[in-house]
């Protein structure tokens, strides 16, 4: 190994160095890996940025466009070309066909399975008043409920994300406050006054999020690597690895038939939110109590009723004895449960007896028929209050 | 930030190519920017912790040099108490304070002292003994300080060897930081082959044996003998090409830029005793517990009693190092143990006559039986508590020739990984530097290196395991 240390030390501090040897010319290619490079990180830090490429990537019609979402998000993390359909997505979902006058509100704590499709109250029937929050850790702050309206609460969520939430105390503590009224919640506390005051404390933490984001790292690898020309490779590999290990990305499992593909959460019972996961009739039995006291709580608050909905894992209808587990039955135990006091928007029997028509072969969430079934059999309860 | 990882690639570029185009006098600012930028990557307050040991060592070394030679001791304390007294505070305060209160429970009452919930700063081992050797050294007279002080704290940070080592020497590497380096393509070539490698090792080898090693480490008692023995050997590959494959990407990432950094492993497992396991096993930090506790309790110029005394303290005290728990105190202790014994093997076969170290069979029989030894002991490092360490041994003992493999690999993977452990095994016997002085040899391996860490690699954000040391 030929390692030279012939440079020497610093004396006027201009010798040694290969800057004044090099044509500056051939360091353009130099100039140019470090300023790719250098935006590469400040993307990657700069949330406005983010967004800006990750939508003009899923947009565009270029070598440039990402692939992730395309053909499902399971497929997104996979890459297995077997999953490479065309992909049902929700563009086409129809607006509700209602009669009748709009006297209702409604207020939705939803995760994608709505809020990436449905969030408009032109989705529902006799709605006048519309608005939701992600359930996953949102919070929103109200001015008061309108009286001359029925008020309509629904906390909408997926199977696995319901599963998690439940057994987890600060979670159902979330639950009685993600919905607070304006007049309190408004006010500045003294901690945000003490803050206030401190700015430089403020301008360090920006700094920092700015400069050591969490996210960092999973930004970068969205903006370099996550693009269409980048998929073949990407697919080869899936394949390769899939072909001579039966092994695909650790957050995704294989159905049994090799026919579609599962969320790893929704399968291996060591999660919280698995269909697998042995469920004790006294954790069941804490779980309605929570829900109960969630529903006294928005009750007080002044909504007319309170729904519950919750959309079945893939796994639990399509395969619910996967490898010789049993399915939970976390769905059923809670709907059909006699003390549960919020009224249930069940889909969990259309979804079991025909799961096909309801779910894409590599996505978590449910294609447009899906979206459809859950609508409608909203849309009958919403239509109701009209009548009245 | 991960070695495994894109983003340390864009860094790497950037800081490597940046290096180069800067003049020479400018480029330790560059540097100790960039490793600042580094370690605060992971936790970035932790920086200050950091930053408070590098300005007490800097002036202790000063001081040191300086002081009227009766006060010298004191300084050396100083600095010593500052660097230890940090990481009794992060690592060891917790497992002190679990064993007080594990005594006061046996009269039915608690610890009256508050557990700390603290995250442990990355690499703090490293870096507090790589820093203690500084002080030592200058306290010994065998370096002279260093004045400048920005050198000095590049000496602790330099992002290479910041985080999981090797921990270097002031007289291996200070000196280097005042250089001021020609660019040398040899140098280059042979540094981005030695990280190609590295990352080869760590996410082809180690991270594909962690499937199966870390399937079995969750629940062994519900896996048979043979898987667990299986996974028991994986484990020990597994931990060697993590550990390595750090710091052949360390030493690599530094020689890119003309930095030469000590050697911290030679094929350890074609050693055929433990005692030449540790001089091939994480080299820079058996060599500084040689240097700086060994040889200072008297060595092996003792009593005999008193050298395997001495030897017990440095293993349980390199057990202690890695970790605070028993498990590891009992890992290093069972090092101590195997020296010892290994100590009066030798010396009875010499006094009978019976050392024939050039018979082949005698050598590869030593070989295995190192290897299992070592396998042995790393059950305890690699558990995260006593009762898996003795479900792992109960399934070892129950194994059976009637055992198949249950595990999440399939036949093919197995093979695979015995294949890949297989080569690695034959390139350390026969080919320790892959020769990059031919070009176009250079470029044909270091392309086939990455397309097959990218085709064979795992990439789950696995840590390295020697981070959390």
């Amino acid at each position: 190994m030929n390692f030279r240390k012939e440079g020497v030390a610093a004396t006027d501090g201009t010798e040694g160095a290969v800057h004044e040897n090099v044509n500056h010319i051939k360091r353009i290619p130099g100039y140019l890996a470090i300023l790719v490079c250098l935006a590469a990180y400040i993307a990657s830090m700069s949330d406005t940025l983010t967004t800006a490429i990750g939508r003009f990537k899923t947009e565009t019609n270029t070598v440039l466009r990402t692939d992730r979402q395309r053909y499902g998000d399971l497929y997104g993390m996979s890459y297995l070309p077997r999953f490479r359909k065309n992909y049902n997505a929700l563009h086409k979902v129809p607006v509700a066909q209602c009669s009748g006058q709009k006297n209702l509100n409604l207020f939705l704590l939803c995760d994608s399975y709505l809020f990436t499709y449905a969030v408009a109250d032109s989705f529902y029937c006799g709605v006048d008043n519309f608005s939701y929050i992600n359930n996953n850790g949102g919070k929103k702050s109200i001015g008061g409920l309108d009286v001359a309206h029925n008020n309509i609460l629904l906390l909408e969520f997926t199977e696995r994300f319901f599963s998690t939430l439940a057994s987890d105390k600060d979670s159902s503590n979330y639950l009685l406050n993600f919905l607070t009224i304006d007049s309190i919640s408004n006010l500045p506390s003294k901690r945000s006054i003490a803050k206030s005051t401190n700015s430089f404390i403020s301008a360090v933490k920006e700094l920092k999020s700015f400069f050591f984001k969490p996210a960092l790292g999973t930004n970068m690898e969205f903006l370099v690597w996550e693009t269409g020309l980048f998929t073949p490779l990407r697919e080869f590999k899936a394949s390769l690895i899939f072909n001579l290990f039966k092994r695909t990305d650790q957050k995704v499992v294989m159905g049994q038939n090799f026919d579609r593909l599962f969320f790893v959460e929704t399968v291996d019972s060591s999660f919280m939110g698995s269909s697998f996961r042995e469920i004790k009739d006294i954790e069941i039995e804490r779980d309605i109590k929570n829900l109960n006291a969630v529903y006294d709580h928005y009750k007080k608050f002044g909504f007319t009723e309170v729904y519950l909905s919750i959309i079945p894992n893939p796994v639990s209808v399509f395969e619910p004895t996967y490898k010789g587990m049993n399915y939970n039955g976390l769905i059923p135990r809670i709907e059909k449960h006699p003390n549960l006091k919020m009224k249930a928007i069940s889909v969990y029997n259309e979804f079991k007896d025909a799961p096909e028509r309801f779910y894409q072969p590599s996505d978590t969430h449910w294609n447009t028929e899906g979206l459809k079934a859950w609508l409608e059999k909203f849309n009958g309860i919403l239509a109701s209050y009209n009548v009245k | 930030m991960l070695f495994n990882s894109l983003q340390f690639i864009l860094f790497f570029i950037i800081v490597t190519i940046s290096y180069w185009y800067l003049p020479g006098k400018y480029r330790w600012g560059l540097l100790l920017g960039a490793s600042c930028y580094f370690y605060m990557a992971f936790v970035p307050v932790y920086i200050l912790i950091l930053g408070f040991t590098i300005v007490i060592d800097y002036f202790a070394g000063i001081y040191l040099e300086k002081i009227d030679p009766r006060y010298k001791k004191l300084f050396l304390i100083i600095s010593l108490v500052s660097n230890i007294g940090i990481l009794a505070v992060f690592k060891y305060y917790n497992f002190i304070n679990y064993n007080i209160d594990f005594i006061f429970k046996q009269f039915d009452s608690e610890t009256p002292f508050a557990f700390l919930k603290i995250l442990l700063p990355i690499g703090l081992s490293f870096h507090t003994f790589q820093a203690m050797s500084y002080t030592i050294e200058v306290y010994r007279g065998t370096y002279k300080a260093e004045k400048h002080f920005g050198i000095y704290a590049l000496y602790v940070m330099f992002y290479p060897q910041l985080v999981a080592g090797p921990i270097e020497r002031p007289q291996n590497v200070l000196w280097q930081f005042h250089l001021h380096n020609t660019y040398d393509f040899e140098n280059m070539k042979s540094g981005l082959m030695q990280m190609a490698f590295g990352m080869f090792k760590k996410v082809v080898i180690a991270d594909r044996l962690a499937i199966l090693v870390d399937d079995v480490y969750s629940a062994p008692g519900q896996k048979n003998g043979l898987t667990v023995i299986v996974a028991v050997v994986f484990y020990s590959f597994q931990i060697y090409c993590d550990f390595s494959g750090y710091s052949d990407i360390g030493i690599g990432a530094a020689r890119t830029m003309g930095y030469k950094l000590m050697d911290n492993f030679n094929s350890p497992y074609l050693s055929k005793s433990i005692s030449e396991f540790w001089s091939r096993w994480h080299i820079s930090l058996s060599t500084w517990f040689r240097d700086y506790l060994y040889i200072p309790l008297g060595g092996n110029r003792v009593t005999t009693l008193r050298w395997y005394f001495n030897l017990m303290i440095v293993f349980l005290i390199s057990g202690l190092w890695h970790g605070a728990s028993w498990a590891f105190i009992i890992w290093g202790g069972l090092h101590g143990i195997y020296n010892i014994v290994g100590i009066i093997k030798n010396r009875w076969l010499k006094k009978r006559g019976y050392f024939q170290q050039n018979l082949v069979l005698y050598k590869v029989t030593n070989i295995l039986f190192t290897f299992i030894l070592v396998t042995i002991a790393w059950i305890f490092f690699r558990s995260p508590n006593m009762s898996t360490v003795q479900t792992v041994f109960k399934q070892v003992f129950n194994f059976t020739f009637k055992d198949r493999i249950d595990s999440v690999m399939n036949n093919t993977e197995i093979i695979f990984s015995l294949l890949l452990i297989f080569f690695l095994l034959l390139k350390e016997k026969y080919i320790a530097v892959v020769e990059t002085t031919k070009t176009n040899r250079f470029y044909f391996w270091f392309i086939t290196t990455i397309v097959c860490c990218y085709l064979f690699g795992v990439f789950s954000n696995n840590q390295f395991i020697y981070f959390q040391f």
